[in-house]
């Protein structure tokens, strides 16, 4: 792939310590698990980037680390707009560091109905608090990974982000890369038909905006729009390969992995790399059609 | 983990995206037109002028 025009967004990963273990999740598997992000490195890897958006999220949960909301305040001091998802468990004790920091976006992962009662409260407390102070940052949303374990609570889910009052909904099909246990994998095609037509009436109905996963590309969306660096300040194309070395950031590769002959080769070969052939964003095969 | 949401909606949710990309491209082109065309139309003028001139 030629690129007319470079990857708008840097996801960075401020650490990938968790507070949580979700079946869904890969964590276990990856190293580097304790590793914080600094603020300098996160400054160091802004400002080399030249984009103009940034996501503090990755495979851990972001409000661990001690340092995120000056990562916050940095990027948008330098007009870079914001994003980061949560689990929300940590959330009340962080409001008001959300709100000082200008964070324009967040956004609530949740996917399965057994965490709500400790994160409603705090997502509920977060959004009346922006209400009554009058702010219109950050944009609330709530995002569910759909998968086989969590298909009959898709709708309750969406139900309470609507009583949330949250900006808006988005579903997206899990990644099941191990493939070890059949909980975690993702739904057939004709319940997801299914779901989705229930879904869509559901938000009509409540008055909520929803957002379907997209349809597959090649290259997919990650690749066309974004790139990944690690807590450790590595960089790969994608989270799903977040061990798929490619330079570092700290030390100023952003640009030069963007435009290196390896990075353009494997965007050339997606099709037939052995992750991205089975990812839902770029196959239709594999993962989603199980 | 997942994704931004930027990019699973395709900048339609936070981030930018899509034609919103190109805006530096588009912009150098408008300049460059506008230098032209402003180029042309002068030389417009300075020909009408030395016409009257002679």
């Amino acid at each position: 792939m030629n690129r007319l025009y470079p990857p708008t967004t840097l996801q960075i990963e401020p650490t990938r310590r968790c507070n949580l273990n979700c079946q869904i999740c890969i964590r276990p598997n990856l190293n580097e698990l304790t590793v914080l992000l600094s603020l300098e490195d996160f400054g160091k890897v802004l400002d080399s980037s030249n984009l103009r958006h940034v996501a503090l999220h990755g495979w851990g949960e972001p409000l661990l680390n001690p340092e995120l909301f000056q990562m916050v305040k940095y990027a948008e001091s330098k007009g870079v707009s914001t994003e980061l998802t949560t689990n929300a468990t940590l959330l009340q004790r962080n409001i008001e560091k959300v709100f000082a920091s200008g964070l324009s976006t967040i956004v609530f992962g949740l996917h399965k109905r057994e965490n709500l009662p400790v994160v409603m409260p705090q997502i509920q407390e977060l959004i009346t608090r922006r209400n009554r102070k009058n702010l219109s940052k950050p944009k609330a949303y709530v995002d569910i990974v759909i998968y086989e374990a969590n298909r009959n609570q898709i709708e309750h889910l969406v139900e309470t982000a609507a009583e949330l009052s949250i900006d808006a909904v988005v579903l997206h099909r899990v990644f099941d890369i191990r493939q070890a246990d059949p909980d975690t994998r993702y739904i057939s095609v004709q319940d997801e038909k299914m779901l989705f037509k229930r879904v869509k009436n559901l938000a009509r109905r409540v008055k909520l905006k929803l957002y379907l996963p997209p349809k597959p590309s090649i290259p997919c969306r990650a690749v066309k729009y974004s790139i990944f660096v690690t807590s450790a300040g590595k960089i790969t194309p994608c989270p799903y390969l977040p061990e798929f070395y490619m330079g570092d950031a700290v030390n100023g590769d952003l640009k030069k992995v963007i435009c290196s002959e390896r990075y353009q080769s494997f965007v050339r070969n997606m099709k037939k790399h052995p992750v991205c052939s089975k990812c839902p964003l770029g196959s239709t095969g594999g993962n989603f059609y199980n | 983990m997942c994704l931004p949401i930027s990019v699973l909606t395709q900048g339609r949710i936070s981030g930018c995206h899509g034609v919103c990309n190109l805006w530096p491209y588009i912009s150098a082109i408008v300049v460059l037109c506008a230098g032209l065309v402003w180029n042309f139309v002068r030389g417009g003028f300075r020909r009408k002028e030395n016409a009257a001139a002679n």
